[in-house]
């Protein structure tokens, strides 16, 4: 990975002149489609494995906006059911986003509303996707849509892989609390292509989605945080912090090795959500502490890239989300007790 | 033997919590120490563990450790949340000296201590998912509930989460680091499952012929010894600041 750090410490060089805080990964969007079509291109986004996740945690380590690439969101489900697709995904020519939430569907999204019908020019979508990251920049989506209804919703969903620019797909930006962008997405007659199994949507979702919680990235971004928190107490040097600092550091290795096993043991039940939980977890109490200690620097705001006095209100705000997105805390713990202790 | 090994042991001697020396032999051990009967270690003179029943005293001196017969010191049993163990007061010079390395010994000491205790929160979990099972109110049994459950699922990711910490320790490279990291990270998320597990156990579980406080006992005395959790925090804070 010594490649991948000195590649990131060049190229992050020049963020703050391609800053945009209202995108998650807060820069521009021309400067993110070149750093991943460059990483495409050194075949870091083929990665799989070990390889894959470190590559993961040095991006995230890193802030850089390699996080939510089209390979980490729809690479796992292409390579499954379009492997066709997945040349200019693995090449980082792609952008990606995914829409399966609904303003009624979110922890349970068996819920969902939206509906494709299956016309003479093919599948077409009709219905609303809410807080979906990166719509407004995304080339592809793939979705979920109810496809059969003289079945159970769990039974009678699919999923879809619409393309952004098609007539019928509008997204409205919505500001999140923290200054950048989600969208919620307008399907209106969209046309769409299947993907994978049609009425199998339910079972390729719970699949891709313990994908998503390896934790690896969480573990990057949260050990940027104690970075900057080593740093920080270095210039404010006291017993009390110390203690503080030696406590996190504790917890962050102890949550590192639950991430790499969740990588070398990938068919386990459960180690996806307790990494999950665990690593979402550790960045809340790593923010908190970070700008507690800060004191009235530590309330201070600015966005990514901007004046790094802000950083720790950032990430005080920025920390809220990872607890609940990608399954709430709460469902992951359902999952773990009747899952890996047999409650239920 | 390796540190696997001993960890290994000292996760199913935790399970159980009955009464061993284990800790005392392999301290002494680590020290190099190959002599007849059972040599405890006084690393702090005000407890330590085993001494009533040592044949022999080892005490660290200059480059390793120095032998004290138990008759040339003053041994004084001191009540405690768990084991056994006294106040030791040296009065004469060791008869002779042995060159060791102290600090890895406590090392390896140490993450074989938070072994033991990772073995006392596995039981106290097992026990505690055994009895949430079993133990209907309200015509259900206590792990339909939710509140339940969740209480449960945190004890398995502490107990996931302290495995993975012992287990890296023991494969370090640099054991003196890795014990204060494991043991920074283990003990207090060891306490607190064994506490989890008297709180879902009911009012039975207070009553000294349930197993609970055998572990609930075990892992707090893990805490202070072989340096409290404050020392490792600290030791591990100075490793981040100094360059």
């Amino acid at each position: 990975m010594d490649d991948v750090r000195s590649w990131l410490a060049s190229v992050m060089a020049d963020a703050p002149t391609h800053a945009d805080p209202r995108d998650l990964t807060g820069l521009d969007e021309a400067f993110e489609r070149r750093l991943v079509r460059e990483a495409g291109a050194r075949g870091w986004l083929a990665l799989e494995g070990e390889a894959r996740a470190a590559f993961n945690f040095e991006v995230a380590r890193a802030d850089a906006p390699l996080v939510d690439t089209a390979v980490t969101l729809i690479g796992g489900l292409l390579a499954v059911h379009r492997p066709h697709l997945l040349g200019p995904v693995v090449a980082g020519e792609v952008t990606a986003c995914i829409a399966y939430t609904e303003a009624q569907a979110g922890s349970d999204l068996a819920a969902i509303e939206a509906v494709a019908d299956e016309t003479d020019r093919g599948w077409e979508l009709r219905g609303r996707k809410v807080l979906v990251t990166g719509a407004h920049k995304a080339d592809w989506c793939v979705t979920l849509a109810a496809s059969n209804f003289d079945v159970p919703p769990r039974e009678g969903m699919s999923m879809f892989l619409v393309d952004m620019r098609a007539p019928g797909v509008r997204v409205e930006r919505r500001p999140t609390m923290n200054g950048w962008d989600l969208g919620d997405v307008y399907f209106e007659d969209a046309p769409a292509q299947l993907l994978g199994v049609r009425d199998g949507g339910w079972r390729q979702l719970v699949t891709a989605v313990a994908a998503e919680r390896s934790g690896m990235f969480w573990l990057g971004f949260a050990r940027h945080v104690l970075d900057l928190l080593v740093d920080h107490v270095r210039g404010h040097d006291d017993v009390l912090a110390r203690d503080t600092l030696g406590r996190l550091a504790a917890e962050w290795s102890a949550a590192e090795q639950l991430c790499w096993r969740v990588v070398r043991e990938p068919d386990d039940a459960v180690l996806p959500s307790m990494a999950k939980i665990v690593t979402t977890e550790l960045l809340q109490d790593l923010a908190q502490t970070a700008s507690e200690l800060a004191g009235t620097d530590g309330v201070r705001w600015a966005p990514l890239f901007g004046d790094p006095a802000g950083r720790f209100g950032y990430e005080y705000l920025e920390r809220v989300h990872g607890t609940i997105s990608v399954g709430a805390n709460e469902v992951q713990r359902d999952t773990i007790a009747r899952f890996g202790l047999g409650l239920r | 033997m390796t540190v696997r090994d001993l960890v290994t042991q000292a996760r199913l001697i935790g399970w159980e919590a009955e009464p061993s020396t284990f800790h005392t032999r392999v301290l002494a051990s680590e020290l190099g120490w190959s002599g007849h009967g059972l040599a405890a270690v006084v690393l702090d003179p005000s407890l330590v563990r085993d001494a009533a029943s040592a044949d022999v005293l080892l005490v660290p001196v200059d480059g390793g450790v120095g032998e004290v017969p138990v008759g040339d010191a003053v041994i004084e049993p001191v009540a405690t949340l768990d084991g056994d163990w006294a106040r030791v007061t040296i009065a004469a010079p060791p008869a002779r000296t042995l060159a060791c390395d102290v600090a890895r010994a406590e090392a390896v000491a140490a993450i074989v201590l938070c072994a033991d205790a990772l073995g006392a929160a596995e039981a106290a979990l097992g026990a505690t998912v055994a009895h949430v099972k079993a133990r209907e109110q309200w015509g259900r049994p206590l792990g339909s509930l939710q509140v339940v459950q969740h209480r449960c699922a945190d004890m398995l990711i502490a107990v996931t989460v302290a495995e993975g910490a012992v287990l890296a320790a023991a494969d370090a490279d640099d054991l003196v680091l890795a014990a204060s990291y494991c043991k920074a990270a283990v003990i207090e998320r060891c306490r607190r499952v064994t506490a989890s597990a008297h709180q879902l156990a009911g009012g039975q579980g207070i009553l000294a012929d349930a197993p609970l406080h055998r572990w609930y006992r075990r892992v707090k005395m893990a805490e202070p010894v072989l340096g409290t959790n404050r020392h490792h925090r600290a030791v591990i804070a100075a490793s981040l600041l100094t360059p």
